[in-house]
């Protein structure tokens, strides 16, 4: 049994592992960057890169991205642990290998455990909440205070069971929901916002931040004034406001948010030109933080982000109106951090060895 | 051996990769916080101008007495060009008045018109005092006509009216105001600004 | 050396002509830059040469009546002569020319300019980019129109002022005032009035002309401003934006100067100024061409290839000045020589002119060095739009230290692939098995090249997005590149690929790099397309076709021999 572990662990070490691996992984590469045209950034990625398998016609298996990737971390970990003894004539190649390994690891630690999100901050307004790029919640505040955040993916089409004075029934859901006009004859009253529109499923778009979700539900068991059907989508102009027993019920689609442990504050977004041109030299924001009892300014500049508390917040887009400037900041929280950063020096060293000692082989 | 080395390796690389990612996420202010000192507002319409020599002229003020520049060597100097028939210019008049008259030891003010004759400014100073109760007759302010733009856009390049510079006490061109898109606080600061 | 250093001295005053005209800085596209610069720039643009560029834009300025008679543009299109009733055997047509023959297609042109179509056919495309730059020379035309000498008889009143826009605006008011009272008196008939008052009329009419042309005229950026002197205004601008100050005076009188001693015998005047050494060496580039005398010594070697002292020699000095060349192009951009794909075709071919002097003594390494440096050199101006080849980087790219490592490793990267797939190439012909041992070295090298390029782009990434990796077109491409050389190189180790499969994989490497490097352009998704150039996928298929079957071709002959 043992020796036919070690036989196998031998055999998955060997380098021509590699020889094998690596066209699957090219051609994914290939296929993967050429699809990005046609289904976007994001989906692409998605189907590709972070998933295990690609389910062919929805029947065959091929494996993509995690699975390619997770049979390479294997064999290299083997072949390291099992297979590189320390000796001179092999340390730069031993050295690149174990950079490889690490660079993985670190990818690993990212692709499975990093949080993005983003801030978009008005000039002078504060924020302690960060905005996930593609989750999208429906929320019930009572009296001002969150009672429920039900992801978008979870809201089953049905009676909901949920601890409130009303009821919350759900018709349909859309991902990316077309604003049509109302039926003009409907046997159920139609309430608030729906009472002039109504929502439908449309393709999602290219990219999923772009989508806008929403949600058509029936509220009861308040009174015959009340019931009926209600809609709720993204950045509705008009949230849906209900008072049910002395109490106030607010219920909002929208982005899913995590709560900063300080706050940011925006004091100035900086765009420079260079002279004589519109075109941009350089994007800043300068934002105040404040932590406790603690206040200090930050300036963020492209390529130089702010990190604090296992947050970077890094300059990625602003809007602009005539009114006022907005900055877009991404918000990103990754314990894998540095092991690129690692992984690059030894590979580095590794390779910059193994070619130093083989011309000194040589002469 | 090696393998239990390499074991060895592999997991302190992984642990001390994550304790550093921890470590150099600071808990604290970053050392390198910027002061964000909230500079003057961009004003396009107020210049601050380095290394400049004003340069000196001469004038006969409206009472016919002479001077040049050089003669208030060791004070600041308000020099405004302007002109009866220019509405900006009317506009910040007074309040560059008060500005003399509340500075009447270490500030001049000169304020050169673009008007073809003298009777036009005399008109309008008669209709200032009378209307707005203003005085103009303080030592520290000089009126005077500046023939055929001789100073206004011959030496100091002023195509548009009104312009306002502010002059140092070594007699260094310090700011100019374009135009009379500015406030008296505005004002006052700069004038506290200069040595 | 003696005489080859007079010689030289003797090369550089020969060039030092036309003064310091051309060393004038001018503000364009967000870099100051020397006259004669912006003068070839335009004169590009507009005729599709440089010859007598300078000349040229000082009759612009100084002499504009006469200037905008002048045939500059060319047009060659018979469907445009014809569209425009233009004389079918004439190839350069003026300004005046133009302008009149537009007239009758105005409201085509028109629509065509307020609502482009997606795909404008040549004639569109040709008509739009014509418009677009008799717009700009008619501007340019009308630069110092406050500075030029009036044509017209003064009144009695205003013969002592010198008859300019700008020495007469101090009177306008009086102008103004004056006409008014005429008016008041004569009424507007000008046949009632004396020669004198028609004399007046006309001057009020004419500055209120020129005043109104002068609006929105910033083309010609040559005057200081008074709050940042490195930012440079129009004189235009620095007549209605009151940003002028007394300092602006010397330069006005400067610029009128130079009117008169134009005006007065057509030639360039003659002014001393300081500028800075920036410019002089900009200048000196611009008339030299250093990347023209590489590209030549390039071809030098290529045709010296049995005398092979001798073409090492030009390969070495080819390599040498195309160094100075980039360096210099440091030195005037004040940044890292790579941030726009011309900028990365230079620098690859250098590297590769580099690598293969150091790589001599291997059989055949300087002929192939030679043709890939000088292949690159000849597409490098093809990858440019119109305009200033020294452009300013759009903002995410405006970062000196990562130009300088991320962007400089994988660039050079793509250098030592090239030169290496190269050599493959010859190591697949007979009797060349002796390259086997520098290919080896040279992959790897390459390996560690765009590893570390591309480990530390995404080092990059990680500082200015928050991601190492995202699966950008860019990134990926790459990726490719180095994942080709593992595969490479593992498969030589484990014996899985022989020598001749070895050799065939690095001489595909050509392929990989080309993909990567402009291929993704085309995919134009992500943060990295920067340059997308026309035509670019009909080229890059057209390379890629015929590099595999010249690599098919080897590889079988390689069986039979």
């Amino acid at each position: 049994m043992i020796t036919m572990i070690f036989k196998i662990i031998h055999r998955l070490s060997r380098a021509d592992i590699i020889f094998y691996l690596m066209p699957p992984l090219m051609v994914l590469l290939v296929v993967g960057t050429v699809a990005q045209k046609d289904m976007g950034l994001y989906a692409a990625q998605h189907m590709f890169f972070s998933s295990f398998f690609l389910w062919l016609g929805g029947v065959i298996p091929i494996p993509v991205g995690y699975s390619i990737m997770g049979a390479l971390t294997v064999c290299l970990t083997l072949k390291f642990i099992f297979h590189s003894s320390w000796e001179w004539t092999k340390s730069g190649i031993i050295l690149s290998h174990l950079g490889a390994l690490i660079l993985l690891g670190g990818g690993w630690i990212t692709a499975l455990n990093a949080k993005e999100g983003y801030i978009a901050l008005p000039e002078g307004q504060s924020t302690s909440y960060v905005y996930d790029y593609h989750q999208r919640s429906l929320f019930i505040f009572e009296d001002e205070l969150l009672r429920y955040e039900i992801p978008a993916q979870h809201l089953k089409t049905g009676m909901q069971n949920l601890t409130l004075p009303f009821t919350l029934d759900i018709l349909e859901n859309c991902t990316n929901c077309a604003i049509t006009n109302a039926p003009t004859e409907t046997n159920t009253p139609r309430r608030a916002m729906a009472a002039f529109m109504q929502l439908s499923t449309k393709p999602s778009e290219k990219e999923p931040e772009n989508n806008l979700t929403g949600t058509t539900f029936m509220l009861g068991n308040i009174d015959p004034e009340t019931d009926g059907l209600y809609i709720a989508f993204e950045n509705m102009p008009k949230p849906i406001t209900l008072d049910v027993n002395g109490k106030n019920y607010k219920i909002i689609m929208g982005r899913a948010q995590r709560l900063l442990p300080f706050t940011i504050t925006l004091e100035d977004f900086i765009r420079t030109t260079y002279p004589g041109t519109n075109k941009p030299s350089a994007y800043s924001s300068d934002v105040i933080i404040s932590d406790g009892d603690q206040t200090w300014p930050v300036r963020i500049e492209m390529n130089k982000p702010l990190r604090y508390k296992g947050y970077t917040f890094y300059q990625s887009s602003f809007e602009q109106t005539p009114e006022i400037e907005t900055t877009i900041l991404s918000v990103v929280e990754n314990k894998g951090r540095l092991f690129p950063y690692i992984g690059t020096i030894t590979i580095t060293l590794g390779l910059l060895l193994h070619l130093l000692l083989m011309t000194r082989r040589r002469r | 051996m090696h393998r239990l080395i390499n074991l060895a390796i592999i997991i302190i690389m992984g642990l001390a990769g994550y304790a550093l990612a921890i470590h150099f996420d600071s808990q604290k202010p970053p050392a390198n916080a910027t002061n964000t000192a909230i500079q003057a507002a961009s004003n396009q319409t107020i210049i601050t101008l380095k290394n400049q020599k004003a340069p000196d002229f001469s004038f006969t003020d409206i009472n016919g007495q002479q001077y040049t520049l050089r003669d208030f060597k060791g004070k600041k100097i308000i020099i405004n060009f302007w002109a009866t028939w220019c509405a900006p210019c009317i506009h910040e008049f007074p309040q560059l008045l008060d500005i003399a008259e509340a500075n009447p030891d270490d500030l001049i003010l000169i304020a050169l018109s673009s008007d073809i004759n003298d009777e036009a400014i005399h008109k309008f100073l008669g209709k200032l005092e009378k209307q707005q109760d203003i005085t103009w007759q303080a030592p520290n302010i000089l009126i005077a006509r500046d023939e055929k733009q001789r100073i206004t856009q011959g030496q100091f390049q002023t195509y548009r009216l009104p312009e306002t510079y502010i002059i140092d006490k070594e007699q260094n061109l310090h700011t100019k105001i374009i135009g009379a898109n500015w406030t008296s606080e505005e004002f006052q600061r700069i004038l506290k600004l200069i040595k | 050396m003696k005489t080859l250093i007079a010689l030289l001295l003797l090369l550089v005053s020969s060039l030092s002509y036309g003064g310091d005209f051309g060393l004038i800085g001018v503000q364009h596209q967000g870099r100051t830059k020397p006259l004669e610069s912006y003068a070839r720039i335009i004169h590009k643009d507009i005729t599709g040469n440089e010859r007598g560029a300078l000349q040229w834009l000082a009759q612009t300025l100084f002499d504009p009546t006469t200037a905008a008679q002048e045939p500059l543009f060319p047009i060659k299109d018979p469907l445009i002569k014809q569209r425009l009733s233009l004389p079918e055997k004439q190839k350069l047509f003026s300004l005046i020319e133009l302008q009149k023959a537009m007239i009758s297609i105005a409201p085509q042109l028109e629509k065509l300019l307020s609502d482009p179509p997606k795909k404008p056919s040549k004639q569109e495309q040709r008509l739009i980019e014509l418009h677009d730059q008799m717009q700009e020379l008619n501007q340019l035309l009308r630069s110092f129109s406050a500075l030029l000498p009036l044509n017209i008889d003064m009144p009695a009143d205003y013969q002592d002022i010198p008859p300019t826009y700008r020495a007469l605006l101090a009177y306008e008011n009086d102008i103004r005032e004056q006409l008014k009272t005429l008016i008041r008196e004569k009424g507007e008939d000008p046949t009632l009035y004396t020669d004198d008052e028609k004399k007046l009329a006309f001057l009020g009419y004419s500055l209120q002309q020129i005043g109104a042309s002068g609006i929105d005229n910033r083309v010609l950026r040559v005057i200081p401003g008074s709050a940042n002197p490195e930012h440079l205004l129009a004189p235009w601008e620095a007549i209605t934006s009151g940003e002028a100050s007394p300092a602006t005076a010397q330069h006005f009188k400067m610029w009128e100067d130079m009117i008169a001693a134009y005006q007065a015998d057509q030639t360039l005047p003659e002014i001393k100024i300081d500028a800075p050494w920036r410019f002089h060496l900009e200048r000196l580039t611009g008339r030299i061409k250093p990347f023209n005398i590489a590209l030549a010594l390039y071809a030098l070697a290529l045709l010296l290839y049995f005398k092979p002292r001798f073409s090492i020699l030009a390969l070495g000095s080819g390599a040498a000045i195309h160094a100075i060349a980039i360096v210099s192009r440091i030195i005037i951009l004040d940044r890292p020589p790579v941030g726009t794909l011309y900028e990365s075709v230079i620098f690859v071919s250098l590297i590769c002119a580099f690598l293969a002097f150091l790589l001599r003594r291997a059989p055949l390494a300087v002929p192939a060095g030679a043709f890939t440096a000088a292949l690159l050199l000849t597409i490098a101006p093809a990858l440019l739009g119109s305009g200033d080849n020294m452009d300013m980087l759009v903002a995410v790219l405006n970062t000196n230290f990562w130009l300088a490592t991320h962007v400089l490793c994988i660039t050079a990267g793509y250098g030592v692939c090239i030169l290496t797939a190269s050599l493959a190439h010859i190591a697949l012909l007979p009797n060349y098995k002796k390259l086997a041992v520098p290919i080896y070295r040279l992959s790897l090298a390459a390996l560690l090249l765009t590893a570390l390029g591309t480990a530390l782009g995404g080092i990059w990434a990680d500082q200015s997005w928050g991601r190492f990796w995202g699966w950008d077109p860019k990134e990926n491409g790459a990726l490719l590149i180095v994942l080709w050389l593992i595969w490479l190189l593992h498969g030589r180790y484990s014996g899985n690929l022989d020598t001749r499969a070895f050799h065939a994989g690095v001489a595909t490497l050509n392929i990989i790099v080309a993909l990567a490097w402009f291929g993704v352009n085309l995919l134009s998704v992500g943060l990295h397309s920067y340059g997308f150039t026309t035509g670019l996928a009909t080229a890059l298929t057209a390379f890629c076709t015929i590099e595999l079957i010249i690599i098919g071709v080897l590889w079988r002959r390689y069986k039979n021999a």
